[in-house]
């Protein structure tokens, strides 16, 4: 599935992270290497199985933990108003 | 009728302490019995008003620092709440850290015991430009809880024995005044110190660790500085994105680290801890980091 950035958040880099900015309400939040290339991810493709498989070529890890994790961040990035499900 | 909306309410000890609002035209800062301030968006026609018994010294350090640094945000040119320090051979560290994090002992510390220069105790100016990152302290007055004063043997109304400061006494709060040693122009900033406590283990029983020093890299060493920003257009999109930028452009110029030592006044103030941390203030970035 892919998300959107709405309008009112902006995405700054730095260094190997990122910071997101709620324009709107001023919070700011930052994802690190691992979250920033999930959010690359998600908003550019959408494709959950290159993302997921990139993860465990770089990372040692489970497989289904990974898929864990990569729902919980999307979860709390929508939740946080950061990512909008996409409508196309 | 004028609409007011409160965008920001700070209490402390559970009393209403200082608020922040917008009017359709501007903002409005309000130190609940000292003093308000309003001003038009984008900082223009300011206007400052004391409360009827407001201590003659808490104003003086309102309009020195948090009024110029408030009308300096909606003008663009964000300052930091922060402690300042310098040492002669080396620039200035900025201190960070929540109210009670200990920025203003630490600075008394390290000046009265470890031959740092005050810049500041609470707000400071940050600039940058093609040679590096600069501050700058706004105030003359500096200020020091009673506890941390009598353990760094500064007292109310005494003299600061190397830089003819004053001490009087307001509230839960002590200020020094005229310090020779304030630096009044731009320093090069050296690095950012965002300053905490070490947690005890949870049922461990052990004392909590002691003196842990971290650099902080991307998002972290963003999020350290961000919060400190003094904001008065809480509201404003372009401000945000505009303090984010402005921070991000100083953490590409100067290392950010994070030091958490045992609470305590006690166990901070001429203790071990800040000797420590003194030395590694000195120290070049590249042994320390």
């Amino acid at each position: 599935m892919k998300y959107q950035v709405p309008d009112h958040v902006y995405v700054r880099e730095f260094e190997q992270d990122f910071v997101l900015l709620d324009g709107r309400s001023g919070k700011y939040f930052g994802l690190d290497a691992i979250g920033r290339q999930v959010w690359t991810y998600i908003t550019t493709n959408g494709d959950r199985e290159a993302l997921e498989g990139a993860l465990l070529a770089q990372y040692a890890c489970d497989p289904d933990e990974l898929k864990r994790d990569v729902d919980e961040l999307i979860r709390e990035l929508v939740k946080a108003g950061l990512l909008d499900a996409a409508n196309d | 009728m004028t609409h007011l909306q409160w965008l920001l309410e700070l209490r402390l000890q559970e009393e209403l302490n200082f608020r922040i609002g917008r009017t359709p035209t501007g903002y409005v800062a309000e130190w609940l019995g000292t003093a308000k301030l309003e001003a038009s968006a984008d900082g223009t026609n300011a206007h400052f008003r004391a409360a009827p018994e407001a201590n003659a010294l808490a104003l003086r350090k309102l309009e020195n620092e948090s009024v110029p640094a408030l009308l300096a945000h909606l003008q663009g040119t964000p300052f930091f709440h922060a402690a300042c320090v310098a040492f002669p051979d080396q620039g200035a560290w900025l201190l960070l850290g929540p109210s009670g994090a200990g920025k203003s002992t630490l600075a008394a510390d390290l000046c009265k015991h470890y031959g740092a220069s005050m810049i500041s105790d609470d707000v400071c100016r940050l600039t940058i430009d093609a040679r590096g990152a600069w501050v700058e302290g706004r105030g003359d007055h500096h200020a020091l809880c009673t506890d941390s004063a009598n353990a760094l043997g500064l007292h109310n109304g005494a003299l600061l024995s190397d830089t003819k400061a004053l001490f009087a006494h307001h509230d839960e709060k002590s200020f020094v005044n005229g310090s020779a040693r304030v630096a009044n122009t731009p320093v090069a900033l050296y690095g950012i110190l965002e300053l905490d406590y070490t947690k005890e283990p949870p049922d461990t029983g052990r004392a909590p660790e002691a003196n842990v020093w971290q650099r902080q890299v991307g998002a972290r060493a963003v999020g350290a500085l961000l919060p400190h920003v003094v904001r008065f257009a809480l509201d404003a999109t372009r401000a945000h994105l505009r303090d984010l930028d402005h921070c991000i452009a100083i953490c590409k110029r100067v290392p950010v680290f994070r030091w958490a030592r045992p609470h305590g006044l006690e166990k901070t103030v001429r203790a071990p801890a800040t000797a420590a941390l003194a030395q590694r203030l000195r120290a070049t970035i590249e042994g320390i980091s």
